[in-house]
């Protein structure tokens, strides 16, 4: 209610402000009149009484602005005021004002477009019911914490979990799709989940329904639940999709309900593969194979805690029950402890450090803009300490004075602002699109209430520095020292040079720190891309195909096909060479497994370190271009022989077999039961980094496809032809050998390669653009500081010259006062980054953050830089003309 | 006997207490303050003002254009009864003031 009154009486006193005035000016006159008669009646003379009443009264101008102060509304009225008057110089100066808004709208856009990112990843909740209480189920190897479970594993968990309110077990897997009969068949990503999914994450189907218990059961359990993704591109979002059915690898389900929109499940598997994109989901049959196997670690699990149980009291309760199954089953939890992860956690904790990396260096984009800003800020004030001065004289409070700074500078910053926020609303489709594969959640960036508030904030905070820094001495000095010349004036000159300097400073020390980051971090993806991956990746075709489950009896058939498949490749023209495996370097498909060995095997309920292993056709190793160490590689006629042959790889034959030859012996993957576990290894073969380019090579077997197959294969081919000329023929061989066979993903190995690196190459470009915008500012920042300096000091420099002083001396020593700020400022940024360098650890590869080299690399362009920015503005001083200079003053 | 300027802080007890009798005009409070003090407080119009108006903004005085004894226009300012209020707390937190300082000087001597 007050409040109300108070913004009433605000406004009538603007509408009433021609009258308040004129009834000050009544008062004020008034009382002059009286006094003055007083003092003629005193015996003064009229001249005399009224000049002694002036000067009593104090100015009464001076007195007039007070009493308007006190006016209600006054701050609303006089803000008007300000901001017309702002808007007026502002006008006057394009030059100035444009580079003041590029500046703010570089600060804000980069904020405005990485706060959203952050935003959508970090801070937003995941899409599901109450995310907080869920928490992935892991195993914890002696090596690595993998993200599976064994379903006995789980069910012990489920059970006997105090703090454990439901759980969900699946199973990730593609499947071939053919729907209604039309089109090609495709590959679609899936998950076979038990019945309490959906109820357990906390989503509802938007159409239709989710899983019935019963529906485990074999008969019954030919039902899906499909993407919104997938029901609108084939189905085309018709509404009658429940009760259809689809075709999936060749098994008819009927379509039950339809998930909302924003469901997607992002679940990182490993350094390089994460499960998106899922389209399918249908039940986990009762039937499964592994589903009485406790060694078999394939299954991901998703629990929900009970309201108020901690993650601290669910951990200690999963790590007591986990201590329990390892004395219960040392055979297959001896070696491993079952652990929970918060889902949160799990699925952005990988993005967090890259976030949080860009998350500074726009921080440091913002105050580069901001130093900038108020450089500019000073630079306008100094050349109307005149106009300032005059305003005081005339009775305007230094508050208002204050203000009319403030309003000044936010004008600008908020119209920057938002050319910035316009700017970020143009990029950040782009950013989004690059890095909706790379980070969880990416996809749902966008410029949002928080993320705009956030920029408003950015622009209030840069608005009060920028405008406040100019004001300092307005404000510790108040209007005696605006209004003082000579001496004062000129104090005042250099207090504002030094912090224009210091300003300078700051800025050529923050773009130094970014440029050293962006320096480090392109380095760091360099060194990656030039990393030894153990084959050559050149000239490398890629893609999958899925075969027909229906088509193959044994594991000789698929190799069959498979053989028969490469063979015809090989035979195309351009084509050198062609293979079948399960699994590519860098493609993100790893298959851990443990080795026996004959003769050496481990104690009971112990199992032999994990490696990893994969399947292979004959011609791999010649394709992959792999070297071979010692013995052989396989050939076609291994699969004819009874003993299973196996080849292992260099480390490997360092770690199992040290100073002794491994050629003929023998190993099993798996605990051996009968004599055909057993392979015989037949060669040693290169390292390879198969999981990703920062990754040490990892111990690794290979199996020949036919001693062990699979249906999902990827083919290699060693071709100089593009995709295009090679894909087609490719197609009409396989629909030949396999009609329902899709044949999918194509794309060379150097894009796997880039693909496997592109978070680096991504924070690297990025940085890297942030260090350019700051490095550009602080070159603005150094040019407008010296040309000002120059600009004040033209008569000192004009009486240099008239006593005789070569205009080389005065190029040189302005020069040298820029330089001078720049190498305080390169020195600071230095020491800034060796500090700040440690953080990034994590981000880098093969890369010194102290390296001479770098602060080297960071030096040279910051360097020409200011000396570029400082070299105009002294050839100008240097040709002052001494007679033009001293006759101005 | 010379001027002094008025004591800081105290000018808006002194206007409260001048109008508490009568309705005043600006000239008419600084002229009635200079005859009570017998010329020892001497209040000039760049300090009045600016006290007048926030003392009526706070809502201790009020104000209104009267016709004065010569027949012009003046304005008057009246105490409200907030004013009244305020006058007597603020003549209490002088007495002790007065008080207190009599205190120290009598203990120096």
């Amino acid at each position: 209610m007050r409040l109300l009154q108070r913004i009433f009486f605000a406004l009538r006193s603007i509408t009433n402000r021609k009258r308040f005035e004129s009834e000050l000016n009544e008062e004020l006159a008034d009382f002059l009149e009286r006094d003055t008669q007083d003092k003629i009646a005193r015996g003064q003379t009229p001249d005399a009484a009224e000049r002694a009443a002036r000067v009593e009264m104090q100015g009464v101008h001076q007195t007039k602005e007070r009493v308007r102060e006190l006016r209600p509304g006054v701050w609303l009225e006089t803000l008007w005021q300000d901001i017309r008057f702002a808007a007026r110089i502002l006008r006057k100066r394009p030059a100035y004002v444009m580079l003041a808004l590029g500046t703010m709208a570089l600060g804000i856009g980069a904020n405005t477009a990485i706060f959203s990112l952050i935003h959508a990843v970090l801070l937003q909740p995941l899409p599901f019911h109450d995310p907080e209480r869920l928490v992935l189920l892991q195993t914890q190897t002696l090596e690595a914490r993998v993200p599976q479970i064994s379903y006995l594993n789980f069910a012990d968990v489920r059970d006997q979990h105090p703090g454990i309110e439901e759980a969900t077990l699946f199973l990730y897997d593609a499947f071939v799709m053919k729907s209604g009969g039309k089109g090609e068949p495709a590959r679609r990503l899936g998950l076979r989940v038990t019945p309490g999914f959906f109820h357990t994450l906390g989503v509802q189907p938007s159409l239709g329904r989710g899983f019935h218990e019963k529906e485990t059961v074999p008969g019954k359990d030919r039902v899906a639940v499909v993407s919104h993704r997938l029901w609108k591109e084939s189905f085309g979002s018709s509404t009658g999709v429940l009760g259809k059915l689809i075709v999936l690898d060749e098994q008819p389900y009927i379509i039950v309900g339809v998930l909302p929109k924003e469901f997607d499940l992002f679940l990182p598997m490993t350094d390089s593969f994460t499960i998106q994109n899922t389209d399918i989901y249908i039940p986990l049959p009762d039937s499964h194979e592994y589903l009485p196997l406790r060694s078999i670690f394939t299954f991901e699990a998703i629990a929900r805690l009970r309201k108020n149980v901690t993650q601290e009291q669910a951990e200690a309760d999963i790590l007591h029950i986990s201590r329990r199954l390892a004395e219960k089953y040392p055979d297959t939890n001896g070696d491993r402890s079952l652990v929970m992860t918060p889902l949160r956690d799990h699925v952005v904790g990988g993005a967090r450090p890259a976030l949080y990396l860009l998350m500074a260096a726009v921080v440091a984009v913002l105050l580069v803009a901001c130093a900038n800003l108020a450089n500019l800020m000073i630079g306008r004030v100094t050349a109307r300490e005149q106009e300032l001065a005059i305003c005081a004289a005339l009775g305007a409070s230094r508050g208002r004075l204050i203000r009319r700074l403030l309003v000044e500078s936010m004008l600008m910053t908020g119209m920057g602002g938002f050319a910035g926020v316009v700017l970020a609303w143009l990029l950040l489709p782009q950013i989004t699109e690059r890095l909706a594969s790379q980070i969880p959640g990416a996809a749902a960036t966008s410029l949002n209430a928080p993320v705009l508030l956030y920029a408003i904030l950015a622009c209030l905070l840069t608005a009060i520095v920028s405008g406040l820094l100019p004001a300092r001495r307005l404000i510790s000095g108040g209007r005696a020292s605006v209004l003082a010349n000579g001496e004062g004036r000129a104090s005042a000159g250099t207090a504002r040079a030094r912090m224009r300097k210091g300003l300078v400073v700051t800025e050529i020390a923050l773009s130094c720190v970014l440029l050293a980051g962006a320096i480090l971090l392109g380095s760091s993806f360099l060194s990656l891309m030039r990393v030894r991956t153990g084959f050559d990746s050149t000239e490398l075709l890629t893609f999958q195909i899925r075969l027909s489950e229906s088509r193959y009896e044994t594991r000789k058939q698929v190799a069959q096909t498979a053989n028969e498949f490469a063979q015809r490749i090989a035979a195309l023209p351009g084509v050198k060479k062609a293979t079948a495996t399960g699994s590519l370097p860098l493609s993100g498909h790893n298959t851990g497994t443990a080795m026996w060995i004959e003769g050496r095997m481990p104690p009971a309920g112990r199992q032999p370190p994990e490696l990893r292993w994969q399947f292979v056709q004959p011609g791999y190793f010649e394709t992959m271009r792999i070297p071979l160490v010692r013995g052989r590689l396989f050939e076609p006629r291994d699969l004819e022989h009874k003993t299973h042959v196996t080849l292992i790889s260099e480390s490997v034959a360092q770690r199992d077999f040290p100073n002794e030859n491994p050629i003929g012996k023998r190993v099993s993957y798996g605990a051996p039961e009968t004599e055909t576990d057993w392979h015989e290894i037949i060669g040693v073969v290169g390292d390879v980094r198969h999981g990703t380019l920062r990754e040490e090579p990892v111990p690794r077997v290979y199996d020949l496809l036919g001693q062990h197959a699979g249906l999902s294969l990827f083919i290699a081919v060693r071709t100089s032809q593009g995709a295009s000329q090679i894909m087609p023929s490719v197609r009409a061989i396989l629909s030949h050998l396999d009609p329902g066979a899709p044949v999918y993903d194509v794309r060379t190995m150097e894009q796997w390669k880039t693909n496997s690196v592109s978070r680096e190459q991504m924070l690297a470009a990025i940085v890297t653009l942030f260090a350019g915008a700051a490095l550009f500012l602080g070159a603005v920042g150094a040019y407008g500081v010296i040309s000002s300096l120059v600009a004040q000091r033209t008569r000192e420099i004009g009486i240099r010259m008239a006593l005789g002083a070569a205009p080389k001396t005065i190029l040189r020593s302005t020069i040298g006062e820029g330089l001078q700020l720049a190498l305080t400022g390169l020195t600071i940024g230095v020491l800034a980054s060796i500090a700040i360098g440690p953080m990034l650890r994590g981000l880098l590869f093969g890369v010194k953050f102290a390296d001479p080299r770098t602060f080297a690399l960071v030096a040279a362009p910051l360097l020409f830089v200011s000396l570029a920015a400082c070299y105009i503005p002294a050839r100008r001083a240097a040709r002052v003309d001494p007679m033009t200079a001293l006759r101005a003053e | 006997m010379s001027k002094v300027d008025v004591l800081q802080g105290t000018l808006d007890l002194l206007i409260l207490r001048t109008v508490q009798l009568e309705p005043l005009h600006g000239y008419g409070i600084a002229q009635r303050l200079e005859q009570i003090t017998r010329g020892t407080f001497q209040v000039n119009g760049g300090s009045l003002f600016p006290a007048l108006y926030a003392l009526e903004k706070n809502g201790y005085l009020r104000s209104e254009w009267r016709a004065t004894e010569n027949n012009r226009r003046a304005k008057y300012y009246a105490l409200t009864p907030g004013g009244r209020r305020k006058l007597t707390e603020e003549k209490r937190h002088w007495a002790r003031i007065v008080a207190a300082m009599q205190l120290v000087l009598d203990v120096s001597k």
